[in-house]
């Protein structure tokens, strides 16, 4: 069975190449622009993992519980159908007498890109087995991280479910111990749900309904977008609570952020209309559906905005922000290769102006 | 009739058609020619969805802004949204084009009970009914049908003959076993006889 692994492990490292290819270019953008708080970002992994192992409060936990389980589904998510190789799954069949391996290998797979994990195993041996005990925090909290990652491959709707109310339950629960066993409890009620997503139809589709009817059939697009922003918005939150006084600054940033994630949904949107472009025309509502997927991908992008006023507070420069969103869909729809350099242009004026008014 | 005059055009470096001319004189026609010639492509410039050509199309003598308003084609060339249903893209269609939802059409053909499926869960055969249906039912004065009875069942294909026999209006059509369209009144015609 060792050439089935191999094989399993060159089709994994396939994947991720192309995968890098394709986010090469933003990552390098975004490198650029935050370079300087790159080191922070694997302490403020730490940094977070440390809350949860000497708390000051149980909601420190539940919090840290919480944006770890969504950045680690959505990190997953992008990476799943590497681990499964889900293009080849049938192909599996062919050279397997039992599926035990194909399992092995996915969960084997899955450790190897489980970063979050890793961080938290790798914090959890340097404890050392006494102190361990004493943090039995720690453990509930890496044994959800490894259910809901596993669980995330195969029944991806359970996720979303406890997700959801994981969200919620950050708002009810007190105790840590309490919310660990909630989790579990609908995690082990979401199995009941039918594992395939049957999406709802809209009775009547029109050129505008139509992106309704696209979000409904293929929510990741959303989903994804959706879970970011509540992280970026989360994050945020927590850092102005410990730095109230850059408050203005990070509240900005938010917003460009909430901005980027959203108006890149026209890229998706985009593909669907050029697709079906002949379908259009057919129907000669070509005109009618660019115009509704911007309606559309600029009503998100509004809402989205809007929640981080209310939640993150409003000045001059966190209005001015909602400006660049129809530029940058102006930009997706001419050019999109220049999405991430508008982007940056758009931050470093607003930032640079600030700065200097301030 | 359908007028193509010195028509040029180019597909990823290849001329496909060079100053070509051909007319559509007849009320119900089939197009002949081996695949990969250029008939997909002449149909989906016909129908006014293929705008990058050179050269002048006409219809009865009119040339059309929006060929679409008065030629419905049914083709693989159409990609219709993989996630909505039958019914959906049906509706679509009526909507647009203000023409009645096409039960009787969908009865001959025998697809009432695929109307709730998503395109993309049809079979190739049910595709092919549906892209029938939903050229038909607009009752354009021009229809184009790019090989109409391919993966079509043998009942189903004898009911669409039967129903084009009293279509009014032209009718275009490519067909690689055309015998029984021929029976009905279908004259051949080469792609490159003019």
């Amino acid at each position: 069975m060792v050439h089935y692994y191999r094989y399993r492990l060159s089709a994994f490292k396939v994947e991720l190449k192309e995968l890098r290819r394709q986010l090469a270019e933003f990552s390098l953008l975004l490198a650029t622009l935050f370079f300087v708080y790159l080191p922070g970002l694997a302490l403020g992994v730490f940094f977070a993992l440390g809350k949860i192992v000497q708390y000051e409060s149980e909601l420190d936990v539940i919090y840290m519980t919480f944006g770890f389980l969504l950045l680690q589904s959505l990190l997953l998510h992008t990476l799943k159908s590497a681990v499964l190789d889900t293009a080849h799954r049938n192909y599996h069949g062919t050279l397997l007498k039992s599926r035990i391996h194909q399992w092995v290998a996915d969960q084997g797979l899955l450790l190897l890109c489980h970063v979050l994990f890793l961080f938290a195993l790798f914090l959890a041996v340097s404890m050392g087995l006494q102190n361990l005990l004493q943090s039995p925090q720690l453990v509930m909290f890496m044994l959800a991280q490894l259910v809901l990652a596993t669980t995330l491959l195969y029944r991806p709707i359970s996720v979303f479910v406890v997700l959801t109310v994981a969200c919620l339950l950050v708002f009810v629960c007190e105790s840590f111990v309490t919310y660990y066993v909630a989790l579990a409890v609908v995690l082990v009620g979401s199995l009941l749900l039918p594992r395939q997503y049957k999406a709802v139809k809209l009775s009547k589709v029109t050129a505008h309904s139509f992106w309704w009817q696209w979000a409904i059939e293929q929510p990741w697009a959303v989903i994804w977008r959706l879970g970011v922003t509540i992280l970026t918005y989360w994050c945020i939150w927590i850092i102005v609570t410990e730095r109230p006084d850059l408050k203005s600054y990070y509240a900005v940033m938010a917003q460009l952020f909430t901005v980027l994630w959203w108006s890149s949904l026209l890229i998706d949107t985009h593909k669907q209309v050029i697709k079906y472009r002949s379908y259009w025309y057919a129907l000669s509502q070509f005109t009618q559906v660019q115009r509704s997927q911007c309606m559309f991908v600029f009503s998100l992008t509004f809402m989205m905005w809007f929640g981080g006023l209310v939640l993150l507070g409003s000045g001059i420069f966190e209005l001015l922000t909602v400006l660049v969103t129809p530029v940058m869909m102006w930009v997706i729809l001419r050019a999109a290769r220049y999405m991430a350099l508008t982007w940056a242009v758009a931050v470093v004026a607003l930032m640079l102006t600030k700065v200097l008014i301030a | 009739m359908i007028k193509v005059e010195n028509l040029s055009k180019v597909f990823v470096h290849k001329p496909i058609f060079e100053k070509y001319h051909i007319e559509f004189s007849a009320p119900k026609v089939c197009l002949e020619a081996p695949n990969g010639l250029g008939k997909s492509t002449l149909f989906s410039i016909i129908a006014g969805l293929d705008r990058a050509y050179a050269g002048i199309v006409s219809y009865d003598g009119e040339r059309l802004k929006t060929p679409q308003d008065k030629v419905a084609l049914a083709s693989d060339n159409i990609k219709f949204p993989a996630f909505l249903t039958a019914k959906q893209l049906l509706t679509m269609t009526q909507q647009s084009w203000q023409c009645p939802f096409p039960d009787q059409l969908i009865e001959l053909l025998g697809f009432s009970s695929f109307l709730d499926t998503t395109f993309s869960a049809l079979s190739s055969g049910n595709q092919k009914k549906l892209q029938l249906i939903n050229a038909l039912m607009r009752q354009t004065p021009y229809v184009i049908l790019d090989e109409p009875s391919a993966a079509l069942d043998h009942q189903s294909t004898l009911h669409l003959i039967e129903y084009l026999k009293d279509y009014q209006g032209q009718i275009l059509i490519s067909c690689h076993e055309p015998k029984p369209f021929f029976d009905m009144g279908f004259v051949p015609q080469s792609l490159f006889s003019s």
